[in-house]
């Protein structure tokens, strides 16, 4: 009987004998007429502006004509709240970390060497260079994180980065491991955990509190680390909260779902590894701005960043807003973070792979491009 | 593997740029590959790689600008998969007399799989993040690009498609829960 392992092993390995031996026949050449269809792009285009502007006038002609005679007793509306479009939103580059074109910008600087990821928590940052090595930073010196071969990546603890964990493998097998951002790197020792879960899934770190502690899942495994507190053994959720996902940590609880595809919610976990539910959560994708005051989270269509669109709501509960992009760009996945409670920093896509950052104000309930 | 493309790219101020046909020439074998993997027979992986090369043909002057045009190409490619229901193969089982193109293994190496049949029956979503995961060696945030979805859905789309997998070849083996061997420090 095979191990979870041997089933990655072999899925690796069959795709790969399957495709190294494929016969590739040739390229076919593009059609004539697709290599000139496009030059009709600019007419196409403007035959549609056309037909807006008319369908635009019809529409403006016929509420004029089929508006009710003003009532002497018509009392106006009440003034709006200040227009949403007014909300000026400032296109200033960014205050927080971020990654474009493979720079890493951290405070009006850039950070020496090419980068693919960053993340943030409080004044420290962890990132991921094109060479596939993790370094951390407050500002623009970056520190190595040498620690072998990290699994999946690095998780600074949510509120304020004081910790980091990771997964890391070895000729000694997987271990989790952690250190203190704060106080030069200093260890916060090593345990043992299983590379995978019952399924096959990695094992990754899901999330660090601010306290230190260290949650661990996948395939069906679900562990807490308790670093701080000397002696003691890893918690098996799985046996204290079966069925429970830990998915991430949030300034308003961590952020569970019940099984894999489950509702999401926001708990407390208790040193003996049991769960208070505290409230639901419209998805577990959500981000909580550091204030814990409003959460934010993704809802893709189907097709490549089209329609992308962020959805934001007060983390107590309330009227659910929606910030979109201008027409053409699409949210990069996961590089969104809170500058302000208002204010939401992305790196932002279109199909073709054009990237730039963005600013979204949740009070004017859009985004604007930057630089 | 599609990441190989990118070899094709110019280093700054180095060679001229690469017209559209030298670059599609270059990145036709790795991503006929990648679509023969998730459709599972050649006429939908020519089918499938051609339609990516012609939207990138489309768009070729942004496509040659990106970061990463084996991105745009990967993401192009997976989302036409996912999206449309092997629009060549029903075509042939409304024209012809015989069956569908099976997905099989290319002849000769049958003997040596015992999963692909299985890969082959998974669902569209699933597969191409078997793909992506075990073939492309993508990261969770990278599927989650190609696939226009949160990690958090690659995540449990992937455990979905190993239970599946492992419940088709009747293999339950599960490895032992972790164990310490050091305690954290103490304060």
């Amino acid at each position: 009987m095979a191990t979870a392992f041997d089933l990655e092993e072999r899925l690796s390995r069959e795709l790969h004998l399957i495709a190294d031996e494929l016969r590739v026949p040739p390229r076919p050449p593009i059609a004539e007429e697709a290599r000139t269809g496009h030059r009709w792009y600019p007419l196409l285009v403007a035959a549609a502006v056309l037909v807006i502007v008319a369908a635009g006038i019809a529409l403006v002609a016929g509420t004029h004509r089929s508006a009710p005679p003003v009532s002497p007793t018509h009392t106006p509306a009440p003034s709006p709240t200040p227009s949403r479009a007014a909300v000026h939103i400032p296109r200033t580059a960014p205050t927080i970390p971020y990654v474009l074109h493979k720079e890493l910008h951290v405070g009006g600087a850039t950070v020496a060497g090419k980068w693919t990821y960053v993340e943030h928590a409080g004044r420290t940052w962890i990132a991921e260079r094109s060479d596939h090595t993790w370094w951390y930073g407050s500002d623009t010196t970056p520190t190595r994180i040498a620690v072998g071969e990290v699994v999946g990546r690095p998780v600074l603890a949510t509120g304020n980065g004081t910790f980091a964990a990771m997964i890391v493998r070895s000729g000694n097998g997987t271990r989790l491991t952690g250190f203190e951002t704060s106080s030069a790197g200093e260890g916060l020792g090593v345990v043992k955990v299983p590379a995978h879960g019952s399924d096959g899934a990695a094992v990754t770190v899901a999330a660090v509190t601010d306290q230190g502690n260290v949650f661990v899942s996948g395939g069906g495994v679900s562990l807490m680390w308790e670093p701080m507190q000397s002696g003691r053994p890893l918690i098996d959720l799985a046996k204290t909260a079966p069925g429970q996902v830990v998915v991430s940590d949030s300034p308003i609880g961590t952020v569970l779902t019940d099984g894999p595809d489950g509702a999401a919610y926001t708990a407390d976990i208790r040193d003996d590894g049991s769960v208070q539910r505290r409230a639901s959560l419209p998805s577990a994708d959500v981000v909580v701005d550091p204030s814990g005051a409003r959460l934010v989270w993704p809802h893709f269509v189907s097709e490549p960043t089209w329609g992308d669109q962020l959805r934001v709501r007060p983390s107590a509960g309330g009227a659910t807003e929606r910030l979109t992009l201008p027409v053409g760009w699409g949210f990069n996945l996961g590089t969104w973070s809170w500058e302000t409670p208002d204010l939401l920093v992305s790196r932002v896509m279109t199909a073709d792979g054009l990237t730039r950052m963005a600013r979204c104000s949740v009070a004017a309930g859009h985004c604007v491009l930057l630089g | 593997m599609m990441r190989t493309m990118t070899g094709h790219r110019d280093p700054v101020g180095a060679t001229e740029a690469p017209t559209f046909d030298e670059y599609a020439d270059a990145a036709w074998p790795s991503l006929y590959r990648y679509a023969y993997l998730l459709a599972g027979n050649h006429a939908d992986a020519e089918d499938l790689a051609q339609q990516t090369l012609l939207k990138a043909f489309q768009h070729w002057h942004r496509v040659r600008a990106a970061d990463r045009p084996e991105a745009y190409l990967r993401r192009t490619l997976t989302n036409t998969y996912v999206s449309t229901v092997r629009p060549k193969s029903r075509r042939m089982e409304i024209l012809t007399d015989a069956p569908p193109e099976p997905a099989a293994a290319p002849p000769g190496i049958d003997d040596r799989m015992s999963l692909w049949p299985h890969i082959s029956s998974l669902p569209p979503r699933q597969r191409a993040v078997v793909v992506l995961r075990y073939y492309e060696d993508l990261t969770e945030h990278e599927i989650a690009e190609a696939l226009g979805c949160s990690a958090g859905t690659v995540k449990s789309t992937a455990h979905h498609a190993l239970k599946a997998l492992r419940a088709s070849i009747g293999d339950d083996a599960a490895p032992s829960p972790g164990s310490n061997d050091s305690e954290g420090r103490g304060r």
